[in-house]
């Protein structure tokens, strides 16, 4: 019970409070991008929840390696980012060779998912590493809940940032980019700006 | 047959969104009474002033597309009064001003301005002026204590806590409730008159230009949250009696949740929109970092409105393409 | 002589597409992150714009050559393990120009591995493309992130501290008031992305004008 709530909280936490999609900023160039595509939305959030998972687990394992010396900590990126590609490669090569109508369907979101797993834990790997395993679990789940949730509002987006009334210059990009900055600005109103 | 694509906010004619508008603008110059009499003639050039720079701000967005400008409406003037009522009496005169900068050129006039706005663009420019300028936003003068109140100069004031902020801290406020009705308390100034807020409330209802479900559904369900998980050691009904009358919860009910171009548009749309910035609003309360998160809940309400009557209309269905790439 | 001219002319405009009239920040809404959210200051916009065009320009030319040799599916995964590996002396170099900087910008620095202009270049344009094309790309690419980082920082920063290129502001952990702010940034960019529209659509008006013979 005290595991399922401790999970369920990080998600809270992952969705609201430290949302690093909102809050931070992070990844919004392929949440915009994944906003065109409402169809594969679910996947590519699971997609994102199990190598956020993935790539949490190896990083708790791998980082104490790398924090005994101030020279290795510069790889650490590096090191999730090598986890992510791994990850990617793996799944790529098992669904080509297991399920090739899946791959085919969804192939063309597994990278841009994988890719974003690094983008949104690496603040958690480079900031915080003692992440239990229900921490991790919790997180991995809100984040992708946090980037459905994203890409859900995106999606509806383009009405607000495309009409005829509004100046030509400002008709889509710069209006998304805008209509981002006041989302963003509202969920700075929960952590005042500090994320971590 | 054409079918002419209207513009929110959808009411019987064109000449009745600037009717609309007078509304509320009437009942917000209801909400300075209370203010100019306790304090002199500072809330009325705090208001003044705030109205002038959004004015201003739409002449120049104007001139600068070199389009026809158009202040008839009067949502610009809504969108000013909005924001000085939320402003603390004892603020600097630029502080209003930049959010109703802030207001009128990023969150209103980008969007094509009236009827197209995503975001309130009032809660745009206080949740602004609350993330740059947080002390000058949150620090509020003592009604308590007799202080001369200069119309326009800034001034030092003794300080104090609102209740909103003492609620945040975990402690009970201590204010008499009538001074709460009657909004003798430290709190922004067009917020704290609970009573009058209330009575404007009935009278935009009665007039329909706010719709009443989404104030009911917003406060129910800030109610709810209030009795079942009090954030001070109370009865439920001092919880909720305390959440409800400190800071900008009631006046974001009755002006600012109720805004028909953010808002959904059909009713159970509306109801859920409420209870959702309902429950957003005291999620802000709990784990945000200031005291008032009213303009913070209203932009993410704002943003799922869309959802909301997507969702209601069936137009969403998971598995569709909305556009294409 | 002619063809050399055409290159030359042709290498010029994918170099002022990349700056300018494509910029992959406000026409393409890539690499959107270390400008908002690491772009809160000059010192760290100069500092990620050096590891963005050491990174870039390395990994462009790398898949220029070797792009095409593999799998369009293993081409991702691989762009990023390359991204990876040449991320480090990419940081090692821009460390030894501005010395603390990789330290400094934190997780900003590592993020430039995923940063989507690098790879989006890398993985689309570099394998299909010669490979001038792909180092004007590269370059202009940097140059316009550059432009972009740098004049977002340069407000924000000097809003926040009325001037520039203060001691260091430190790590995110700063950077947590008012316009230094990731939701500063998309606002800024959204006026940058607005002004760019502003000046393609005037261009191509002109070009159309020119165009129409005159009577």
């Amino acid at each position: 019970m005290n595991t399922f709530v401790q999970i369920l909280l990080t998600a809270l936490m992952a969705v609201t409070s430290e949302n690093i999609l909102f809050a931070g900023g992070i990844g919004f160039s392929r949440v915009l991008r994944a906003a065109h595509r409402p169809k594969m939305l679910g996947m590519y959030s699971l997609f994102i929840s199990v190598f956020t998972l993935i790539s949490m687990v190896a990083a708790y394992f791998l980082s104490p390696l790398l924090a005994q010396s101030d020279t290795l900590t510069v790889l650490r990126p590096s090191l999730l980012a090598f986890c992510s590609a791994a990850a990617y490669l793996a799944a790529a090569l098992l669904l080509k060779t297991f399920s090739p109508q899946f791959f085919r369907k969804y192939g063309q979101i597994l990278s841009p998912s994988a890719i974003n797993t690094v983008v949104l834990s690496m603040p958690y790997v480079l900031k915080s590493f003692k992440l239990t395993l229900p921490n991790a679990v919790g997180f991995a789940l809100g984040t992708g809940a946090a980037f459905f949730l994203a890409a859900m509002i995106f999606s509806r987006a383009p009405e607000s940032c495309e009409n005829p009334d509004m100046p030509k210059a400002f008709s889509g990009l710069p209006a998304t980019l805008i209509y981002i900055g006041i989302l963003s600005m509202a969920f700075a109103g929960f952590t005042g700006g500090k994320l971590f | 047959m054409t079918l002419n694509e209207a513009r929110a906010p959808y009411v019987k004619s064109e000449a009745s969104v600037s009717s609309m508008m007078r509304d509320v603008l009437f009942a917000l110059l209801m909400l300075l009474v209370l203010p100019v009499v306790h304090y002199g003639v500072r809330p009325l050039v705090m208001a003044g002033v705030t109205m002038l720079a959004c004015a201003v701000c739409e002449i120049l967005f104007s001139l600068i597309q070199t389009r026809s400008i158009s202040l008839s409406d009067g949502s610009s003037l809504v969108t000013g009064m909005v924001i000085a009522m939320l402003m603390p009496l004892n603020a600097p005169l630029w502080l209003p001003c930049a959010a109703a900068a802030f207001a009128i050129l990023v969150a209103k006039m980008p969007f094509g301005s009236i009827g197209h706005t995503p975001f309130n663009p009032a809660a745009a420019g206080v949740a602004f002026a609350a993330l740059c300028w947080p002390k000058e936003m949150f620090s509020y003068f003592d009604p308590a204590v007799s202080q001369s109140i200069p119309p326009y100069q800034d001034f030092t004031a003794v300080l104090t806590h609102s209740p909103a902020a003492v609620l945040k801290n975990g402690l009970k406020p201590d204010i008499l409730p009538l001074d709460m009705l009657w909004g003798v308390f430290a709190g922004p100034l067009g917020a704290t008159g609970i009573l009058v807020i209330a009575a404007c409330g009935l009278f935009l209802f009665l007039k329909r230009t706010a719709r009443w479900e989404i104030t009911a559904s917003f406060l129910l369900a800030a109610t709810l949250i209030a009795a079942f998980f009090p954030r001070i050691a109370c009865s439920p009904l001092t919880s909720v009696k305390y959440e409800l009358m400190s800071g900008s919860l009631l006046f974001c009910s009755v002006f600012m949740v109720t805004d028909p171009v953010t808002a959904p548009h059909r009713m159970l749309g509306r109801i859920l929109y409420g209870a959702f910035a309902g429950f957003l609003i005291m999620m802000f309360r709990r784990f945000g970092a200031f005291e008032q998160g009213a303009a913070f809940a209203v932009l993410i309400a704002n943003a799922a409105a869309p959802q909301i009557d997507s969702l209601l209309c069936g137009t969403l269905r998971l598995g569709d393409e909305l556009y294409d790439e | 002589m002619t063809n050399r001219k055409t290159l030359l002319r042709e290498t010029g405009t994918i170099f002022l597409n990349g700056a300018f009239f494509r910029n992959p920040v406000l026409v393409g809404a890539l690499g959107v992150y270390p400008v908002v959210a690491g772009g809160y200051n000059m010192r760290n916009a100069v500092e990620l714009s050096l590891l963005f065009l050491f990174l870039t320009l390395p990994l462009a030319l790398l898949y220029c050559l070797i792009g095409e040799m593999m799998a369009v599916w293993l081409r991702p995964g691989l762009v990023l393990t390359a991204s990876a590996v040449l991320y480090l002396p990419a940081a090692w170099l821009t460390d030894r120009l501005i010395p603390g900087s990789v330290t400094a910008l934190g997780m900003f620095a590592g993020l430039m591995i995923c940063n989507s202009v690098i790879l989006s270049r890398a993985n689309d344009y570099a394998p299909s493309h010669i490979g001038w094309a792909v180092a004007a790309d590269a370059l202009g690419c940097s140059v316009g992130f550059t432009a972009v980082i740098c004049l977002s920082a340069a407000i924000r920063e000097l809003w926040l501290k009325g001037g520039l290129w203060h001691t260091n502001m430190g790590v995110y952990g700063t950077a947590d008031a008012g316009v230094s702010l990731p939701f500063f940034g998309f606002i800024l960019l959204g006026f940058f992305a607005a002004f760019v529209k502003w000046a393609t659509q005037k261009r191509s008006t002109k070009a159309e004008k020119r165009r129409v013979p005159r009577v």
